[in-house]
Order: structure tokens, then sequence, then C-alpha cells
């Protein structure tokens, strides 16, 4: 078209006022977790006989008393610990003694690849099968599908990482059953994506921690889809003989995904949590199993950083998800809301 | 002659488990070129089913158990998909949700275009140009999206769309029904001059008689799903042969002086469930001229105009 | 609440093949359950009884150095599954049905007041709603029983771990229960039956718990059948994870656990019956809370 007075990406003054509005929000939830993370140090057990162990002087414990700023009032004390967030300091372990924020960047590479992949294999897999059930609704491999999704929804993943180890490592030995493989560093990132061992590794854990999410947008896109092929604008577009292949890509699946991103966006979010879990039937060496191992050995400064973590990697999910509305919306780019 | 598009003896039913449902029976009807033929009724009377079954997109368990189609003399049935959008086109009453929201309205005239003509790209810009200009529309604004018109400019992009891949007939199922009183006059001329210029054959479903008046050639009056009376526009309204046309015409407001002393009148009762029909005319339990013959034969269409015994005594 | 919904309850259930099977399903697993002391061949937690000869017997089949005969086969110390997984059981329903009942209790007393009072208690209970509903309720569970472990003295820690599964799981849980009632509470308290206790003088507790929540046990019942699902799911998951019912006292998902371990050997049947028993349970009681869902209102989604 001639002319592009309607680019992707307008800087308007409503979007700016929607995005601050949402950074003031996303920020005040953060405050909260930290206000929690911070309570569980401080009230948990006592920290410093956490650090020093029972044996310590009453001289050394003073001394560790004032260092960690404990005499201060509450208030100052939470203004610090922020403080120290923000430049990335989440203390030490109290079992290894190491400090946390670098054991997080240690194992933060296997989490996040993991749940990349998963996400991709949830999304891909959940959208192509959501639209190919909706649009055979009354295909026998379309209801065949929508069956064996409803077992799959009720599968604990802890069980279906089970299942998988016990079909594909035990059973056929085709893929390993624990651990990362072969890693390969890049600039103090420590990746599996480049060594078929690796990627291999990565393919049971990338299946459990992404089926449930899969099979949940799935159903979600077939229902959203089935509705949109009942609008009038699809009506109208067979009417003027577009090919039906340009009508389901082009025209139903695009208003399809629109109401998908927000679910999708909070089931990726989800996938970080349920890490833990797939990493624990794994042996994943990523920040999930860190967590769980601190629940276990109640590991205060652990738990409480992985807390803060979590929190930050969901709200920055939905910040992209209100972006993302932006970008594909024009009715909400140009303020007018979305009238249907 | 062979019309632009015939009827003949069209049936459609619906099947499930309770039974056959005929929403449609012994439909016959023509529209020619560049003639716009009128289709009134109440709802539910089988306006949009004719509309539907032309255009091949009767829903399921909706099919056609009887009679023909036929576009140009050639039958259709079965075969309407390669006619849509080429030959055929279609419109529906609510321009508001006959648009898809994320895409330029430029963009689907070019995908309409490109899917029924041989031309490039930047042809079918040059089409889309000339085209929102032929609907009265600003060039400029093919650009914009489906929310940044009004309602009326929408029904003016949605018809634009019908007609990019040049069709020779349109179906305008109600496409002033949702637009402001002040549009609906501007849609109807702006219908009248295409099927003028372009030599467009129009089916023009409408349940307003006052439409009918103001821009059709023909009308075709629709009862519990079969015609009861087909004629000249300026004949029906002057002698109606059937007494629900009758009815509808007596329903119309009228603007001549006469008209101010008379009450509107309304037809009482309501139409029968079209699994409800009386044995004889679908009309007679709300005709005031109903015969012995009424109840107990349906009558048949009189020298092509009327479906009613009256007009044989 | 009269006898007609009873009965079109009723009428709905006899109807409904899926909601017969899966209530007999669930009656029979939890009365297996609540009598496995009485029922249950062997008692699994009795030291002295076991005999490691028998260990690892598979199932249907007699050991080979016995004689001795387990329908379900033993475990590596030569503990009767078909016992163990009665005894896992128990443990597993009692803690979801306690967990349910605890976070029943917080959100329909939190939904009620909420709903009832409005202002800032309103808005304080559905902020911190909001807050916890960004995170999944399995993630709330697990950091709860860390910070529970915490607050216990290290040696009593096994001990009161079972204490611990239903807290954690029962605070992750009552969100759910709270919206729900805090909007039919909204409603219900307009309607002209509240608005006369009101004018008739009942005091705020009376009118909130005589008038209001026999009004909205509809939505509450359906909630707490879909969150017994959820909750014996993550009884099992945390339990698997480490952090649930202790080896002690093992619950499905500790028996689970514990038959990963030998899955690779071949000894599969110590992993595969008490998933399948974790699978029966989660599966029975969420067809049925499906179904309650919709004889109970077709509206609520």
């Amino acid at each position: 078209m001639a002319g592009n007075s309607h680019g992707l990406f307008v800087w308007n003054g409503h979007m700016a006022l929607i995005i601050i509005q949402r950074l003031l929000q996303s920020s005040l939830v953060l405050l909260l977790v930290a206000f929690v993370a911070f309570s569980m140090f401080r009230f948990v057990g006592d920290p410093v006989e956490n650090l020093l162990g029972q044996e310590a002087t009453l001289e050394d414990r003073a001394i560790l008393t004032e260092r960690l700023g404990l005499n201060d009032p509450l208030p100052v004390q939470y203004i610090r610990f922020v403080g120290k967030v923000l430049s990335w300091d989440f203390g030490v372990s109290y079992r290894t003694g190491v400090p946390v924020a670098d054991m997080i960047s240690e194992r933060l590479p296997a989490t996040l690849e993991l749940a990349l992949i998963s996400a991709i294999f949830a999304m891909v897999l959940g959208i192509s099968l959501g639209v190919y059930t909706a649009i055979n609704r009354r295909g026998w491999l379309a209801n065949f599908v929508m069956s064996t999704s409803l077992i799959g929804v009720s599968l604990p993943t802890f069980l279906i990482g089970i299942l998988l180890i016990w079909v594909f490592s035990v059973e056929l030995g085709w893929l390993p059953s624990f651990g990362r493989g072969e890693t390969t560093d890049i600039g103090g990132w420590d990746t599996g994506l480049l060594t078929i061992e690796g990627l291999r590794s990565l393919v049971l854990p990338a299946v459990t921690l992404g089926l449930y999410q899969m099979t949940l947008i799935m159903r979600l896109v077939r229902s959203e889809m089935l509705e949109v092929l009942r609008e009038d604008y699809i009506r109208f577009a067979f009417a003027r003989g577009l090919h039906t292949k340009s009508i389901h890509q082009r025209h139903a699946v695009p208003n399809t995904l629109l109401p998908v991103i927000t679910v999708a966006g909070l089931q990726l979010g989800s996938i970080i949590a349920f890490a833990i879990i797939t990493e624990s039937v794994f042996q994943w060496p990523g920040i999930g199993l860190m967590f769980i191992n601190a629940v276990y050995f109640v590991d205060i400064p652990v738990m409480s950083a992985y807390l803060i973590l979590v929190a930050l990697m969901f709200v920055t999910i939905n910040l992209i998800v209100d972006m993302a509305y932006f970008a594909i919306d024009p009715r909400i780019r140009s303020g007018a809301g979305g009238g249907k | 002659m062979t019309h632009l598009l015939d009827i003949k003896d069209l049936q459609v039913t619906f099947s499930n488990r309770h039974g056959d449902l005929r929403v449609l029976d012994g439909v016959s009807l023509h529209v020619g070129r560049g003639e716009i033929l009128g289709i009134i009724g109440e709802s539910g009377a089988g306006k949009s089913m004719t509309g539907n079954a032309v255009m091949g997109l009767l829903e399921p368990p909706g099919k056609i158990t009887k009679g023909d189609i036929l576009f140009d003399g050639v039958s259709i049935i079965g075969k309407a998909e390669g006619l849509r959008g080429k030959h055929i086109s279609m419109i529906f009453q609510d321009p508001l949700t006959s648009l898809n929201p994320l895409k330029r309205v430029g963009d689907m005239l070019t995908e309409t275009m490109r899917t029924h003509l041989p031309i490039g790209k930047s042809e079918a810009e040059e089409r889309a140009r000339a085209s929102f200009e032929e609907v009265g529309l600003d060039p400029s604004r093919l650009d914009a999206y489906p929310h940044e018109f009004s309602g009326g400019m929408r029904q003016r992009v949605v018809i634009a769309l019908a007609l990019a891949g040049e069709p020779e007939l349109l179906i305008a199922d109600e496409p002033t029904t949702a637009l402001d009183v002040s549009v609906q006059a501007q849609i109807l001329e702006l219908i009248r001059n295409l099927c003028e210029k372009r030599g467009l054959g129009v089916m023009l479903i409408t349940h307003d008689i006052g439409v009918i008046a103001n821009s059709c050639d023909r009308v075709a009056v629709f009862y519990a799903g079969r015609p009861v009376e087909i004629a000249g526009v300026s004949e029906l309204l002057a002698h109606p042969k059937h007494p629900y046309s009758e009815g509808l015409i007596a329903s119309m407001p009228r603007i001549d002086a006469d008209s101010r002393h008379e009450m509107l009148r309304q037809i009482e009762g309501s139409m029968p469930a079209l699994n409800k029909l009386p044995k004889g005319c679908a009309f007679a339990p709300r005709c005031h001229k109903v015969m012995d013959k009424c109840l107990e034969q349906q009558p048949i269409m009189q020298s092509g105009r009327a479906a009613c015994w009256l007009g044989e005594a | 609440m009269g006898n007609w919904w009873q009965s079109d309850l009723f009428y709905s259930y006899r109807t409904n093949p899926v909601a017969v099977i899966s209530s007999v399903v669930f009656v029979v697993l939890g009365l297996a359950a609540l009598f496995a002391p009485w029922i249950s061949p062997t008692n699994p937690f009795d030291a002295g009884s076991l005999n490691l000869m028998n260990g690892f017997t598979p199932p249907f089949s007699a050991n080979q150095f016995t004689g001795d005969y387990f329908v379900l086969g033993t475990d590596d110390q030569g503990r009767d599954l078909v016992s163990a997984m009665l005894y896992g059981m128990r443990i597993s329903l009692m803690v979801g049905i306690l967990a349910v009942g605890l976070a029943m209790v917080l959100g329909v007393t939190l939904g009620l007041v909420a709903g009832y009072r409005g202002g800032w208690v309103d808005a304080v209970v559905m902020r911190l709603a909001d807050v916890q509903l960004t995170f999944p309720s399995i993630l709330i569970a697990m950091l709860v029983a860390g910070i529970a472990r915490g607050l216990v003295p290290p040696d009593q820690r096994e001990g009161m771990a079972t204490i611990i599964l239903i807290l954690s799981i029962g605070l992750s849980d009552w969100v759910q229960f709270a919206r729900t009632v805090r909007s039919s509470t909204l409603l219900e308290k307009e309607k002209e039956y509240v608005q006369a206790a009101r004018v008739l003088g009942r005091s705020h507790l009376a009118i909130m718990f005589r008038h209001i929540l026999p009004g909205i046990v509809s939505p509450v019942l359906v909630i707490a059948t879909i969150s017994l699902a959820l909750a014996i799911i993550a009884e099992a998951t945390l339990s698997f994870l480490g952090v649930g019912a202790p080896p002690t006292e093992p619950s499905l998902g500790t028996l689970i656990r514990i038959g990963q371990d030998f899955l690779f050997a071949g000894e599969w049947w110590i992993l595969l019956f008490p998933a399948l028993t974790l699978l029966l349970i989660a599966l029975s009681v969420n067809l049925l809370g499906d179904w309650l869902r919709d004889a109970l209102n077709p509206k609520l989604k």
C-alpha cells in the first residue's frame, strides 16, 4: 500500500501511559515479593546461627550481627535488602557457604534452556494441534487427539517424566534419563544446545515439562478457533471466494491467537515453576533443583533468591504479553478498545 | 433468454434425529442482469436461507433436497464454491462484524482481487484505489483498519470487497438493517448505481418494505419457506394479489396526505413454526379473506404471480 | 435449600455413568484407605515382620526363596506392596482432605468477610489473592513447606512433616474459594432476605454465616471437589520431591519416589502400582468434580 502512516510500532501517548502503568504495578509486586523474601531471611531461623554454626563464640556472633546490620531498625534492613538484590547480591548459602548469586549464574542457563525449549515445544505443537482439531472438528484423528489430551491433563508432571524415562531410557535405551549431557561454555553461559549429547539429554525433560502446557494451549486454541470460525468475517471471507486455506491461515488463526496470548504467557510463567519437578525427576542441574534442595535443607537465602528470581521472570513475561497485544491488535494500539 | 440466476422449485431440508424440517419448499424465482430483485418476509421465512443456498453456504445439516439453481443457464448445486467471489458474492447484515479486525482493508481488497483475477500486486493496488473511489471512499484510507471506519463506511468497504472479484450477481442480506436511517438510503443508492453501471444482478434481502419500494425492480414476498407473490415493485405496491402482501404494504408508513388519518395496520398473529405448518395455505390462520379451500389445499403460484386461491375464484 | 435440588442432583447423578463409576471407585478406595489397619494383609511399618529374603518379589508370583506369595509383589525390604499402598492411600487422602478443609475454611471466611464488609478489608484480601494467583499453587506450597520447615527445630521436622504438608497445600489453595465466595457474597448481600435480616437487627456474624453462607454452598462444594484432586496430586508431588510425607510414613508420592530408584533395575512394579492408584484417585475425583460443576450450576466455569 502506498504510504505507511500506520506502522507496526507507533509510539503514541496512549501506549506509553499503559506501559508506565504496567511498570509501576510490576514494581509494586516485586517489592511485595522482596518483602516476603526479606521476612523469610530475617525471621525464619536465626541467620547468624545458620551462618556460623552453633559452636561460634558470642564475640563472633556479635561481629556478624553487626556486619549483617541486624541491629538496625527493620525498615532500614528491608531497604538494604532491596538494594543488595538490585545489585544482584543474594547473600550466602547456609549449606554450602557459596554466594547465592554465583549458584544462580551457574545454574540459570540449564533452567532457561530447558524452559525455552519446552515453551517452544508447547506453543508450536499446542497451537498447531489446536488449529488442526478445530478445523477437522469431526475427523477421527482430531477426536483421538482430544480424548488423549484429557488423560494428559490429569497426569501429574512427575509421572509423565517417569513414564518417559521408563519407555525411552530403560526399555528402549534411546535417550539419556538424567543430567545435561555434554555442555559447551560460551562466554560464561554453559549451553547444552551445541552438542548431540546435550540435545539428546534435553528431549525427555523438555517434553515432560512442555506436555501439560501443550495440552492446555491446544484445548484453548481449539475452542477459541471454533468460536472465530463462526464469526461473520469468516463467513464473508468464504462468500467472497477466498481459498479455505488462506481463510484459515490469514484470517482465522491470527484472530484465534490474540486472546490465547495472555493465557499462553501465564502458562509459560508456570513452566519456570514446574521446572522444579522436572529438574528433580531428571536430576537436571538448574535453579529448580537448587530450590527444592534448599527447601529440603531449609537453605533460606537460596529460597528467597529463587522466589525473587521467579517473580522477576513472571513480571517480565506479563510485560511482554502486554507489548505483544500492542504489536498485534490495531484496536488497542489506537486506543479504540477491543470493539467486537 | 437465460436469466442470470434461475432458481427452480428449490427445497432445502434440515434433518436431525427428530425428523426433517423443510425450511424452503417450492422456491422458484429468477434475477436478471442489471436488475434488483427484492426478497421480503418475516424472519424465518426463508429469505437468508435462499441466499445461503445459492452461495453453497448452507450450514449442516441443511441440504438441498429438490429443485435446481441455474447460474447463466448452468446448474451450480454442489459447485458454488468455485463461483464465490468471482461470479456470485454476498454481503451480510452487520458491517461491524463482517470485517477481519486485524487486517488493513486495503490488504483484504488486494487479497480478494488477486484470488480471482490474474493480476500482480501493483495492478491490484491500482484497482483497489479505483474500487474505493467507486464505492465513495477516499483511497488514502486503504491503509486503515476496519475499526477506524464508521458503520456506513464499513458497509461501503464490505461492498467493495464483495465486488473485488467482479461478480455478476450480488446477494445482499439485509445490508442496511444495522445502519442509521440516514446512512441506509446512501448505501441503497450505491447498490442501485453499481447495479446500473456494472450490469450487476442483485438479490436484496430485507424485512423492510420501504427498502423494497425505494430500490428494487421486482419483489418476491416470502412466507413460511416459500414465495407467495412475485411481481414488479410498482405493481405489487399498487395491486397486491396476496393478502399477506396486502398486509405488508398496509403496515408501511406513508408520507402522502391521506395516510395521516389512517392507522398503521398490523397483521395479526405470527408466522407458524416450520414444523407446525397447517395442511392448506400457511397464511390461512392469519388471513382475513380465508376460504374453506385454503384450509384444505395448498395454493400454487397463479400465473407466475401469487400463490393464493383468491385469484382463481 | 429445599429438597428439589437434591432430587435434581440425584437424577443427574443416576443418569451419568461417569459420575456413578468415578464415585464408586472413589468410595471403594476411600473405604479401603480408612480401614487399612484392619484389611491390610501385613503391617508395613512393623519392621519385625519383614523378611529381607522376600525383597523384590515380583507381582502375581511366589518368592523364589521363601515361597511367600504377594499379589502385587514387594519392595526392596520385602514389604508387601498392597499393604504399603493401603497405608499410603490413607496418608494421601487424609492430607488431601484436611488440606482442602483448611483452604476451604480460610478461603470461605476471608471471601465472606471481604465481600460482606468491602472497603479496605476487601482490598487487602483481594490484592493478596491476586499476587498469590500470579504464582502456580505448587510453587506456593513448596515455599510454605520450606518456611514451615525452617520454623520447626530440625529434630522435629520428621514428626511435624504431615502437619507441614497439610499447611502448605492448604495455604496454597485458598484463593479460589475466597474469590468465588466473595463474588457470590456480593450478589447475595443485595438480596431481599439478607436486607430483611439486616433490618431485623441480626448481627453481622449471624447474617454472614446463617443467611449468606447457605446460599453459596453449591459453588464451594464444586471448588472443594476439584481442589481435592489438585491437593492429592500436590501432596504426591511434594512427597515425590522429598519435602512431603517422610519415608517412615510414606504416602503414595513417597512410594513412587522410592519406586523410581528401582525402575532402572527392572523392578517396575514398586513404582507402577502406587502410580496407578494415585492416577485412579485423582481421575475419579476430577471427573466427579466436573460432573458436580455441570450438575449444580451449568454457568459456573
